[in-house]
């Protein structure tokens, strides 16, 4: 079956967490998955510009939806905080009403038609829904036996005006079973009051990296081996700024922190260096020195 | 959290946490078992460990109902209403968290109220009643509206991931304090989204950290009335703080103009603007480790027409 979706990334997956764009490509090729990426599409705002201009924010995020649109297709996305954007302002735009004219208007005049509303997915989703969990426990040809991997899905993803599903199809219950048919095992260590701090790393780090440190803090002590994420923001803070966890905490932690597109592809059989697990600011090398042994 | 379903004949476990700071040197649980009645609430459970085991817990309630807000606990690690919430085959009730134990299930929330009330929670207004009462439309008071139904309980702060563990200390010397907590700005809120407020409310704003909110929306997620407070609260609080006298909380602000300078978030440069040009030296040995795992670019990388279509959106909102 072809698949054919407009890969949106995001400006930190093209940016901080370039290895979580490599290895979605990796994935996608082995899969049979064709990204269309939007090249021009720009930042979705983050939660930032919606504090600043709730219009602007979803203008920006309309822009996007109407690139894929344009080109008659679905949008693919990495990030569990531009698909909580464009979910929210793609559920805005299927409203009839006085707000979603007078947007209409004003993307008229930034030279933007807006024909229709794509479905947005993250890849995990896409995996799940597209392909099927059995489908996609077929191409595992290294089992990641043993190892114990704490999920961590995006606040966006589950709660907020942009959460993607509910019940047993939500984000949460999608990244544990695709940790699962890896081969690894899931390790609860996320509890539902934490978050990574991402979005106050540059506003207060002391407080952002009090609240990673919670979490790193379980991991370690329920003995996980390595973090799964499915968003670049939240790797951002608990792998780049995890030194900052670790001093505020006064422990050090050394825990890896893996994109979800970076385990499968190791499930499915990617080389170390083709899916940028040497990018990682926490090193990845007990990880890869692991799965060589086993293979 | 146990979900089995429960028979009219079902016995119920609480593990109830114990605690008096007068007298403990460290927290206990005491575990008790129900008889399940239909319809049983968290607050029926306390009610039975009182009246039918003798315990002498601490616990506080007054309305029962979901209106006055004052039955907060931690059910199974959630904060709840004890009022509202339906008992279930085992449950471990504790304090709300970010709250100091007065005793048992007795938090004192005063931090919490005292920001609230130093933030001034009322319309400040010097223009004259026109009639009374005043003529609104509905357009008027959309704003605050939802915002009305808050009991002021408090749960959300209790789970706020972005409030210090005993509650928002006092105000620093330069009057700037740890981020109040949703529920106090949603009490501000109602009164600085309210159209006939007259009060400038940036600088007041700024100081109390109104810019730390994680964005999580774990506030909402547990809010017993179901507020939207990220999006009807604290984001356009975070849009007046943003324009405080001092600065304090104008990171949106450099975060938008980022975006329009660049289309895509250049990081490297929103990092030297956010933490000033000597403190982002300081931070130098991180940045080079960072282009060394080709985690930074130094320079912007969208394209010339990326940048043209968005800052053509920036100008068709009016920027």
């Amino acid at each position: 079956m072809a698949m054919k979706f407009a890969y949106y990334p995001g400006c930190t997956a093209k940016g901080s967490t370039r290895e979580a764009d490599i290895a979605t490509k990796w994935l996608a090729g082995k899969l049979g998955i064709e990204l269309m990426e939007l090249v021009d599409a720009g930042c979705c705002g983050s939660c930032e510009i919606k504090a600043v201009n709730p219009t602007l924010h979803f203008m920006l995020n309309a822009r996007i939806l109407s690139m894929a649109a344009d080109r008659d297709l679905e949008i693919l996305t990495i990030c569990d905080t531009c698909q909580a954007n464009l979910l929210h302002t793609s559920r805005r735009m299927q409203e009839e009403n006085d707000a979603k004219k007078s947007l209409l208007e004003r993307l008229k005049s930034a030279g933007v038609s807006y024909r229709a509303t794509p479905r947005v997915r993250h890849l995990a989703a896409i995996l799940r829904d597209e392909i099927g969990v059995e489908n996609l426990r077929r191409h595992v040809v290294r089992p990641l036996e043993g190892l114990r991997v704490a999920p961590f899905a995006c606040c966006h993803s589950f709660r907020g005006p942009g959460a993607s599903g509910v019940g047993n199809e939500g984000s949460r219950e999608t990244l544990e079973a695709l940790v699962a048919l890896s081969g690894a095992t899931p390790v609860a260590a996320r509890l539902d009051s934490d978050c990574c701090g991402f979005h106050i790393l540059m506003v207060n780090e002391a407080l952002s990296a009090r609240a990673a440190g919670k979490f790193l803090s379980r991991c370690v002590e329920m003995k996980a081996d390595c973090i799964v994420t499915t968003s670049p923001l939240c790797h951002t803070a608990l792998d780049i700024y995890q030194h900052k966890a670790e001093s505020v905490a006064g422990r050090r932690f050394d825990i890896p922190v893996l994109h979800v597109e970076q385990l499968l592809a190791l499930a499915f059989g990617a080389e170390s260096k083709a899916i940028g697990l040497e990018r990682h600011m926490v090193s990845t090398a007990s990880i890869v020195r692991r799965m060589s042994m086993a293979a | 959290m146990d979900d089995t379903p429960l028979q009219a004949t079902t016995r119920l476990s609480a593990r109830i946490f114990r605690f008096d700071p007068a007298t403990d040197t460290a927290p206990r649980y005491e575990t008790i078992e129900v008889p399940h009645e239909p319809r049983m609430r968290v607050l029926d459970v306390l009610d039975y460990a009182v009246d039918e085991c003798g315990l002498s817990i601490g616990y506080r309630y007054f309305c029962g109902v979901k209106r006055c807000g004052m039955c907060g606990v931690n059910v199974n690690g959630k904060p709840v209403l004890a009022c509202w919430e339906a008992a279930t085959a085992s449950m471990v009730i504790e304090p709300l968290s970010n709250m100091p134990v007065i005793r048992d299930l007795t938090v004192d929330r005063s931090a919490f109220e005292r920001a609230t009330v130093e933030l001034e929670p009322r319309l400040v207004r010097t223009t004259p009643y026109t009639s009374f009462p005043e003529h609104y439309t509905h357009d008027d008071v959309a704003a605050t509206f939802p915002l009305m139904n808050c009991i002021e309980c408090y749960v959300c702060s209790s789970t706020c991931p972005a409030v210090a563990v005993t509650g928002p200390g006092p105000r620093d010397r330069d009057g700037h304090r740890d981020f109040v907590g949703p529920g106090t700005l949603v009490q501000i809120a109602k009164a600085a989204l309210h159209p006939k407020d007259e009060l400038d409310r940036s600088g007041m704003l700024e100081l109390a950290s109104v810019d730390n909110c994680m964005s999580c929306h774990r506030c909402e997620e547990v809010c017993p009335v179901g507020i939207p407070i990220v999006s009807h609260a604290i984001l356009p609080l975070r849009a007046l703080a943003a324009k405080g006298p001092r600065g304090l909380a104008r990171f949106p602000l450099d975060f938008a103009q980022n975006v329009r300078a660049n289309a895509d978030i250049h990081s490297a440069s929103l990092f030297v603007k956010a933490h000033g040009l000597w403190r982002a030296l300081l931070r130098l040995p991180m940045v080079l480790r960072m282009l060394v795992h080709g985690k930074t670019r130094m320079f912007a990388a969208a394209s010339a027409s990326a940048r043209q279509g968005i800052d053509a959106i920036f100008r068709a909102a009016g920027l």
